[in-house]
C-alpha cells in the first residue's frame, strides 16, 4: 500500500500542500510547532476519517478558513483509487474516486494506516481506556465494520444505563436491553478474542526481539463477563450464554450502582513482564519497550491478516526513546517494507538505511530538501 | 428579518420549524407562495383548514385516517391473518408501494429509546394485544427499523408478544437488488452474511 500523492487545504497550519511522497521514507524534519504533527494527522483522516489525537473535526480546520480539504492517490495491488475528505465544522464529507459516499462505513478499507506518537509510549503505565482503545483501532484497521459495531454497542449500553439510573423501571424493558447490549457486547468481545489469539503470540515474539530475550512480555485480556480465570468462549452462542450468565449474576450490583459492569467497555488488557503485572513493576525503559513491541506486532499483524503493509506514522517517537530501543525500531523499519512517514526535530534520529525523501517544515509550508 | 411585514415572518418561522427547511429556505418558500398569487394563497390555506379538520389517526392501526378507521383498516379485502409492525407511516406507503403485502399494519409511531425518554407506554402499542387476539392474527412482522433501537424495539415485540402463541416474524435485512456487492457498505453486507437463509 502507497500513498501516491497528498494534497491538503486549510488544514491545521499547513500552507496548500501537495507532495509526492517516496515508496518508502519520508522524513519531515521542523523546529516545534511548525506543522509537523498536522501532516501526519492530514494522512491519518484520509484513512480513518478522524484525528489520532483527542481533536474534535472542526479543530482541523484551519482558523481563518470555512472548511478543509485533504486528498490523495493509493496505489493497493495495482490499483489506484482517490480519496477525499473535505471537513466543515464539525462535518465531514468522504468520496472515493470523485463520488461522495452516502454512509462513511462504506468508506473505509481502502488506506491502512498505523499510527505511533509519544502518547503511545505511556500505554502500559495508562487506563485500560487506552488500552481497548490500542486494541480496537488496530481491530478497526483489519475489519472497517468494527467501527459501527462499536459504536452500536455504545448506544445500547447508554440506552442500559440509562435505565439502570431510575428508580423503578418496567421489567421487561430491561430484559429487553439486557439483551441489546449482550447481543452486541458479544459481537465486540468475539473480534477482540480473535483479534488477540493472532496478536498475542507476535507481540510476544517481537518483545523479545526488542529486549534481546532477556525477558518474558505477555499479554491476558481480563473480561468484566467472565470470573476468575474463565475462558471466554470464540463460538459467538457460547459466548452469548456467558455474557447473559454473567450479567444475571451482577444484576443487583448494577441496579445498585446505576450503571453496567459487565461488557467490554469494562475489560482490560493485561501486560505482564515475567509472570507480573506490568503496570507497578516494568521501568521506564521496559514500559517503553512494551509500547515499541506492541505497535511493531501491529503492523505484523495487519500484515499476516491482508497481505498488505499498511502506512506507518511515527510521530517524532525517536527522540523518547533511548539508543537500543531507537536501533531496534529502526532495524524493524528497514526489515518491513511499506511506507513510512516520520516526523522529527533532528533527522540524526532516523537513522534507517532505506531510501528516502526528506523534507523541511517550517510555518505550515513543506518543501522537499533532499532525495 | 425585521424588514419584513409580521405576519409573513410568522409564516417564515412556521416553515421553517418542517425537518430539512432551514430560515433561508423558508423565505424562499414564503416569497414564492406569495409570488403565486390570491388564488393559490386561498387554496393552500383552504387545503392547510381541511388537513386540520379532517385528517387523524386511525383508532386501530394508527395509520393516517379520515375518519375513525384508514383506509386499509376499513378494506375488506386485506389478509387480516398478517400483521406488519412499522415505525412510521412512511414505512407503511414504502411497503403499499411495494405491493408485496396485503395484510394490515400497526404503526408504532418511533421506537424505544430509554435515553431520549420513550418508553413502552410513549409508543402506539396499548391496543396492539387486543388487535392480534381480537383479529384472529396468525403471524407478525417486525418490520422496525435497523438500528440498535430499532432492534431492541423488535425484541421487545417479541419477548411481550411470546404468550399469544403466534409466529413473529422480522425482515430480511441485507443487499439491494441489482447492486454489485462492490458497492454495498461492509456493515449491510456483514449482516447480510449473518441472516443469510438456506436456500
Ligand atoms: N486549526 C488550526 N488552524 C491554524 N493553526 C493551527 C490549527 N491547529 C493547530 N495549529 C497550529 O499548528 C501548530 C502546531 O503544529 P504541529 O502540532 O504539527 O507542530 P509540530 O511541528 O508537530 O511541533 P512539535 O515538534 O512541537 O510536535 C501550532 O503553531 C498551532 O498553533
Ligand atoms: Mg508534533
Ligand atoms: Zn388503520
Amino acid at each position: 500500500m502507497r500513498i501516491r500523492s497528498l494534497e491538503a487545504e486549510s488544514f491545521r497550519n499547513l500552507e496548500p500542500l501537495r507532495i509526492e511522497p517516496h515508496e518508502r521514507f519520508n522524513i519531515f524534519e521542523g523546529l516545534n510547532g511548525q506543522g509537523k504533527t498536522n501532516l501526519l494527522e492530514a494522512i491519518y483522516l484520509l484513512g480513518a476519517l478522524r484525528s489520532f489525537r483527542e481533536s474534535k473535526v472542526s479543530s482541523l480546520v484551519h482558523h481563518d478558513h470555512p472548511s478543509a480539504v485533504v486528498r490523495g492517490e493509493v496505489e493497493l495491488r495495482g490499483m489506484r483509487r482517490r480519496l477525499a475528505v473535505e471537513l466543515t465544522g464539525n462535518a465531514r464529507r468522504a468520496a472515493l474516486d470523485g463520488n461522495v459516499v452516502s454512509r462513511l462505513g462504506a468508506y473505509f478499507g481502502h488506506l491502512f494506516v498505523v499510527v505511533f506518537a509519544p502518547d503511545d509510549l505511556t500505554l502500559t503505565k495508562g487506563s485500560a481506556g487506552g488500552r481497548r482503545r490500542f486494541v480496537d483501532r488496530a481491530i478497526f484497521n483489519v475489519h472497517p465494520t468494527y467501527l459501527d459495531e462499536t459504536r452500536d454497542y455504545l448506544k445500547a449500553l447508554k440506552h442500559r444505563n440509562d435505565l439502570l439510573r431510575r428508580p423503578v423501571v418496567d421489567p421487561e424493558l430491561l430484559a429487553t436491553f439486557d439483551e441489546t447490549l449482550i447481543r452486541h457486547g458479544s459481537r465486540i468481545l468475539q473480534r477482540r478474542m480473535s483479534f488477540l489469539d493472532r496478536f498475542a503470540p507476535i507481540f510476544q515474539e517481537v518483545f523479545s526481539e526488542i529486549t534481546g530475550s532477556d525477558h518474558l512480555g505477555e499479554m491476558r485480556y481480563q473480561s468484566s463477563v467472565m470470573s476468575g480465570d474463565g475462558e471466554i468462549s470464540r463460538d459467538l452462542d457460547t459466548l452469548r450464554d456467558q455474557f447473559a450468565e454473567r450479567l444475571a449474576s451482577k444484576s443487583r450490583a448494577e441496579q445498585r450502582r446505576g450503571y453496567t459492569i459487565v461488557g467490554p467497555h469494562a475489560d482490560d488488557l493485561l501486560l505482564e513482564l515475567d509472570g507480573r503485572a506490568a503496570r507497578g513493576h516494568a521501568s521506564q525503559g521496559q514500559h517503553r519497550a512494551f509500547a515499541l513491541a506492541l505497535k511493531i506486532a501491529e503492523l505484523r499483524t495487519i500484515r499476516e491478516a491482508t497481505e498488505i503493509d499498511p502506512i506507518l506514522l511515527l510521530d517524532d517517537v525517536s527522540s523518547e526513546l533511548d539508543e537500543s530501543r531507537n536501533h531496534a525500531l529502526m532495524t524493524h523499519l528497514d526489515q518491513a517494507g511499506g511506507q513510512v512517514f516520520v516526523t522529527t526535530t533532528d533527522r540524526r534520529w532516523i537513522r534507517v538505511n532505506g531510501a528516502c525523501r526528506v523534507y523541511r517544515v517550517e510555518e505550515g509550508q513543506v518543501s522537499v530538501s533532499s532525495g | 428579518m425585521s424588514l419584513l411585514p409580521a405576519s409573513l415572518e410568522r409564516l417564515i418561522v412556521l416553515l421553517s420549524r418542517l425537518p430539512g427547511i432551514g430560515e433561508r429556505t423558508a423565505t424562499r418558500l414564503a416569497f414564492a407562495a406569495l409570488a403565486e398569487g390570491d388564488e393559490y394563497l386561498g387554496d393552500l390555506a383552504r387545503s392547510l383548514d381541511e388537513a386540520t379538520e379532517k385528517i387523524t389517526y386511525c383508532k386501530s392501526c394508527h395509520m393516517l385516517a379520515e375518519s375513525e378507521l384508514c383506509r386499509i383498516c376499513s378494506d375488506p379485502g386485506r389478509d387480516s391473518r398478517v400483521m406488519c409492525v412499522v415505525a412510521t407511516i412512511p414505512d407503511v406507503l414504502a411497503f403499499e408501494r411495494s405491493g408485496a403485502f396485503r395484510g394490515r399494519y400497526h404503526v408504532t409511531h418511533g421506537v424505544l429509546s430509554p435515553l431520549k425518554g420513550v418508553g413502552p407506554s410513549e409508543l402506539r402499542l396499548h391496543n396492539l394485544r387486543s388487535r392480534l387476539t381480537e383479529q384472529g392474527v396468525e403471524e407478525v412482522i417486525l418490520a422496525t427499523p435497523t438500528g440498535v433501537e430499532g432492534e431492541a424495539t423488535a425484541l421487545y415485540l417479541t419477548r411481550s408478544l411470546s404468550d399469544l402463541g403466534l409466529r413473529v416474524t422480522r425482515i430480511a435485512t441485507g443487499v439491494p437488488m441489482g447492486g454489485e456487492l462492490e458497492y454495498v457498505d461492509p456493515t449491510t453486507l456483514s449482516r447480510a452474511l449473518e441472516g443469510r437463509v438456506n436456500v
